[in-house]
């Protein structure tokens, strides 16, 4: 007998099949599966399949396959064997096992839910939308409420239109508050959050925040640590315990902590090996700040990072997790629940630690300085790697004067592991060499070049428009990327995009920026132009920073009011950063504007302020780097600046 | 002796599991503002949410994309919407657009896809009026001069020459060009080079004329919009806008999208990383298993390096790729059309772990198909209750979901009817599905970078099923 056996998957139920053979006519995996004399039963549910040619196989097996509208046809099927037999379907069973079938086929096939264009079943007649509250939410200004624990801790809430929240957590901690000596731990310690605590491993946190929430993110920046995430209503309490947990009972286990001081140096690493706007930014905050406080670089170096321990940590999460250094925000729920939550979870957090710094006194150390810097792309990273190969170096000559004492007294131990320890030493070296190399070979094939001045600081938004003005002239400015991905409303009037962008097609990237923080803030001018035309775009910039006094216009200034309003306005939709606006301002000058106070103040904006804003800045000593592609290329240092401005600031400025 | 402490410790650990939350009533998910919706005369709809705020976005979303091109004029959708910025009779020239946005401190956006295009506005709340004309006149009247149509040649060359360096860009095109061979939906969005430098004005025009028709086009607005004010606004401003003769469903049933399982390979060996996609067939818009798909899109996950997660991520698959080093990253997809779809992986990785990285891959899926408990499901019903709401967030995200809603199912879906959906998803029901499209098909492949080590098509076919007696 020639049985020609063709895999079919197929599941059924419990049922008596007699004489069946069955064609499938799936495109997608046409088989044949024919059945000998012999019939089994099979078990309910049970699944079976298999791909066999072999003419011996005597094994039986009844399989039902999903098609339907085989059970309603037959066909008829020219088999490949060597006898070219003919092989036919039929059916022997009587109806109610066609039934039988049919059913089972239906059962597996039809979906039991309602199409998406059709309204739920469930649905009809049910309220989809809270009528009652819907004319209340829709036309009711929802304001942000602020309320102060016993302990310190400021909470402030705005509740929403949405069924969702976001949640924040902000410290009064960064790197401005470091010392030498504890370069790098705060960066660690916003590393170090979503771990492991007395009370739940890392893997349960995250596997449950990942379960909840959206945009879960922690961040370290000179003057603030954030944590922040977005939910569904219904999980805020848990959140707020999580985050309660995490500055409670954190453990801080030596293998993570040794795992984030990698990813530290990885993050160092990678800044350092590019010409990229956070390596000019970090640059830029040294040459502006000095070597403390705010000048301190948001990164540590590799041998900082190493430097820091467990004890480390605790102790810069008991003197600065304090309750008068701590805001918590949130969207999207009422003012007193979350008083209520925040009372329950944070409420025995201290109010502050005797060696607790105030925000005041290190921001009395903070000292504008201002200079130039001029790096060649890829400087300090080659130094990093030179001086990383020199440790490397040094490391293996230790290690060979170890095999030379021990060669007297042979261990078979001993010495497989300090074979297997230099061969990696041997492997380390070898990349680090081929790193350097390529470091050199590498092409560099822009040039870039940043100037900025000292400006007013975002706490005195509570008492003057030196922020908004500053805001103003950004937009004012504005700037472009000579490869356009925008559209209408996207700056490309705006004046660097004019006139300096689209004036020559060497410049690739020039934008205005103001890097607020709580007592200063820096406004200055990026430029990236291809390498050995940065003099010309520097000269496109400076000519447009030193003339713009005197030939901005009414109409620009309209302009650019409107597009920072809506800026503002198209930013704060977002409840992320909503949550985020309110903190910071708390943070800073202890109370909340609205979105409506701060658009007023940018309306009252006249050109005389921004006249007399331009004096101020452009007659101020700035601060400037450069990364350039080679050591030949020339740029402008502030002493240049400076003396440019001085021949001509009786024309510029009067 | 140490070891078993340390075992026993955890094991403790892992028992007291203090997180535990109650179920709560989801009646918070009433609160959110009705979509009110509204049909003009001549098939154009207008919907909106308005919440309070000083800010309104404002779209047009039209049901037009490349699935209604032909090979001769395919890359007319993208060329057009690209065209729509260039100028009318009132304002004739580009930066008479952008100056008028720009000076009411707006911003104008357009995208084009297979199956749609999309061109909206974000502006304050006294500006909606103005986006209105703005976006009437520039599809209504644009000029289309032939000088620009030059011009933007260039331009869209240039978008070209991105997209193709793109990988996953350039891996997707692949897949649809193998998955719907043939079919229109195979086309690029932006055409082949050679249609780029020859579409013609008369094309453009007819294809318009053609498309951009009443019952095609929704009006979409979120934010501090008027629904009644902005329906006599449309009324007034889209009142030329016909009513098409040849209805979509006519159109789309001539039209047809067959999936083919193929593959498609590309191999580069300069290129230090592979990149490529698995799919099969999956679930149109309005399927009623949509969201059994979404959820076991879901369960399978994405992944990569660089997410703080790490080994710790909640899917089973990543959990296997971050710990065996399979893969620089992984993601799953659910993308829909109106009467197709497609579901799978795509992946990026080293040349020699791409074998196991398929493999484990195509094996998840047999799990969740086979084997998926209770549990699990009931988590990733969870997290795709957050990820799908929680997405609207800003008038910009609303606006466009409910465009895209009323194009693609006539209505709009409220949150607590998302919820009702997820809610009643059961383990069999996530079983069904996967049993029904990830079990013994025949895939859909592309791969693209030092692909000779990538796993011969018929073991990827293969691995879609366990053998077991």
């Amino acid at each position: 007998m020639n049985i020609i056996f063709l895999k079919v998957p197929s599941i059924f139920k419990k049922l008596n099949v007699g004489n069946i053979k069955i064609l499938n006519v799936n495109q997608n995996s046409p088989s044949i599966i024919v059945n000998s004399n012999n019939t089994k039963s099979i078990k309910n549910h049970n699944y079976s399949s298999f791909t066999n040619n072999n003419n011996n196989n005597n094994k039986n097996q009844v399989n039902l396959v999903q098609n339907k509208s085989i059970l309603s046809s037959s066909s008829s099927y020219k088999g490949n064997n060597n006898n070219n037999n003919k092989l036919s379907y039929t059916t022997s069973s009587n109806n109610n096992n066609n039934n039988k079938i049919e059913e089972i086929v239906k059962s597996t096939t039809v979906s039991p839910f309602t199409p998406l264009n059709i309204l739920h079943p469930k649905l009809v007649g049910e309220k989809l939308y809270s009528n009652d509250n819907e004319a209340n939410n829709n036309q009711k200004e929802f304001k942000a409420e602020i309320s102060t624990l016993p302990n310190g801790i400021r909470v402030v809430s705005k509740q929403t239109h949405e069924g969702v929240c976001a949640i924040g957590l902000y410290i009064n901690a960064g790197t401005k508050y470091e010392s030498p000596q504890d370069r790098g731990v705060f960066n660690l310690l916003e590393k170090m959050t979503f771990k492991e605590t007395k009370n739940n491993s890392t893997s349960e946190i995250i596997k449950e925040l990942e379960e909840i929430s959206m945009n879960a993110m922690a961040s370290s920046s000179r003057e603030m640590i954030n944590v922040s995430l977005e939910v569904l209503r219904k999980d805020l309490e848990f959140v707020l315990s999580i985050l309660s947990d995490q500055i409670k009972s954190p453990t801080y286990s030596e293998e993570e902590l040794r795992e984030q001081i990698e990813v530290c140096i990885r993050n160092y690493e990678m800044i350092t090996n590019s010409s990229s706007d956070q390596l000019m930014t970090e640059i830029l905050m040294g040459v502006a700040f000095g070597d403390a406080g705010l000048g301190n670089l948001v990164i540590a170096t590799p041998e900082q990072y190493q430097n820091i321990t467990r004890e480390k940590l605790f102790d810069a999460l008991r003197k600065y997790y304090v309750g008068k250094n701590i805001v918590i925000s949130v969207t999207g729920a009422e003012h007193s629940q979350v008083i209520e939550l925040v009372d329950k979870y944070f409420g025995d957090i201290p109010f502050t630690q005797k060696d607790t710094p105030s925000e005041d006194s290190i921001d009395s150390t903070i000292t504008y300085k201002g200079g130039t810097d001029a790096c060649v792309a890829g400087l300090i990273h080659k130094n990093h790697l030179k001086s990383q190969l020199q440790f490397l170096i040094e490391k293996q000559q230790k290690l060979k004067q170890q095999q030379q004492q021990q060669q007297p007294q042979p261990q078979n131990s001993n010495i497989d592991d300090n074979d297997n320890e230099e061969e990696l030493l041997n492997l380390e070296i070898e990349q680090t060499k081929i790193s350097i190399e390529q470091l050199e070979l590498q092409q560099v094939k822009e040039s870039s070049w940043i100037i900025a001045f000292p400006h007013s600081g975002l706490s005195t938004v509570a008492e003057n428009k030196d922020i908004i003005n500053g805001l103003v002239l950004q937009s004012l400015l504005g700037g472009g990327s000579s490869y356009s991905t925008g559209g209408p409303g996207k700056g490309m009037q705006s004046r660097l995009n004019l006139n300096v962008v689209y004036s020559s097609h060497r410049v690739k990237n020039c934008h205005a920026f103001l890097f607020v923080f709580n007592k200063v803030s820096l406004f200055g001018i990026s430029l990236t132009t291809q390498s050995g035309f940065l003099q010309d775009g520097i000269e496109l910039v400076l000519q447009e920073l030193l003339m713009l006094r005197s030939s901005m216009t009414q109409q620009e200034l309209e302009r650019a009011k409107r597009s920072q309003k809506s800026q503002i306005l198209q930013n704060l939709e977002m409840r992320s950063v909503q949550c985020d606006d309110m903190a910071r301002h708390i943070l800073s000058f202890g109370s909340y504007k609205s979105p409506e106070q701060i658009c007023k103040l940018i309306d009252s904006v006249t050109l005389d302020d921004i006249k007399k804003l331009i004096s101020k800045l452009a007659q101020s000593n700035p601060s400037v780097v450069s990364i350039v592609a080679n050591e030949n290329e020339p740029i402008l240092t502030a002493e240049q600046y400076n003396q440019i401005v001085k021949q001509n600031s009786s024309t510029l400025f009067k | 002796m140490s070891n078993i402490t340390k075992l026993f410790v955890k094991s403790t650990k892992n028992f007291s599991r203090s997180f535990s939350r109650k179920t709560v009533d989801p009646s918070y998910l009433k609160i959110s503002p009705e979509t009110k919706i509204t049909t003009l005369s001549n098939g154009i709809r207008v919907a909106t949410e308005q919440t309070y705020g000083e800010v309104a976005s404002v779209g047009v979303w039209v049901d037009s994309g490349s699935v209604y091109e032909t090979d001769k004029n395919n890359g007319v959708a993208h060329f057009l919407e690209h065209m729509i910025f260039k100028g009318t009779a009132k304002r004739p020239t580009p930066q008479s657009i952008e100056t008028e946005i720009e000076n009411m401190g707006g911003s104008l956006n357009a995208f084009t896809s297979r199956e749609h295009s999309a061109y909206y506005m974000k502006v304050l709340k006294d500006n909606v009026p103005n986006a209105v004309d703005i976006l009437s006149d520039i599809l209504q009247n644009s000029k289309f001069e032939t000088s620009l149509i030059e011009q933007e040649r260039d331009t869209i060359l240039s978008e070209n020459d991105y997209i193709q360096s793109k990988e996953d860009e350039v891996v997707f095109d692949q897949l649809h060009a193998a998955a719907f061979q043939g079919s229109a939906l195979g086309r690029t969005i932006l055409g082949p080079v050679e249609n780029i430098k020859s579409i013609t004005r008369e094309q453009i025009q007819e294809f318009i004329n053609e498309n951009y028709t009443g019952d095609r086009l929704v009006i979409s607005a979120a934010g501090a919009v008027n629904h009644e004010q902005l329906v006599e606004q449309v009324k007034e401003k889209f009142a030329n806008v016909k009513m098409s003769q040849v209805s979509k469903d006519v159109k789309r049933a001539a039209i047809t999208n067959d999936f083919i399982g193929s593959e498609l390979r590309v191999r580069d060996d300069e290129q230090p990383l592979i990149h490529f996609a698995v799919a099969v067939r999956a679930l149109p818009w309005t399927d009623p298993d949509y969201f059994v798909l979404e959820l076991i899109q879901t369960m399978i996950g994405n992944w990569n390096r660089g997410i703080a997660a790490g080994k710790n991520i909640a899917s089973n698959l990543g959990e296997i790729v971050a710990t065996e080093d399979l893969a620089e990253s992984y993601s799953t997809f659910f993308t829909c059309y109106q009467d197709t779809g497609l579901f799978g992986n795509y992946g990026v990785c080293q040349p020699e772990r791409v074998d196991d990285l398929v493999a484990e891959m195509l094996k998840e899926w047999q799990r969740i198909a086979t084997s998926c408990n209770k549990n699990e499901v009931e988590r990733n019903k969870q997290k795709l209750l957050a990820t799908t709401l929680m997405q609207y967030d800003g008038t910009s995200k609303v606006c466009e979901g409910i465009g895209r809603q009323i194009l693609t199912l006539g209505r709009r879906l409220s949150p607590f009817e998302v919820y009702t959906r997820i809610n009643e998803i059961t383990v069999a029901d996530v079983q069904r599905v996967a049993s029904t499209l990830l079990r013994d098909v025949s895939p859909a492949v592309t791969a693209i970078g030092p692909i000779a080590n990538y796993p011969d098509y018929n073991f990827v076919k293969g691995w879609t099923y366990w053998n077991r007696l």
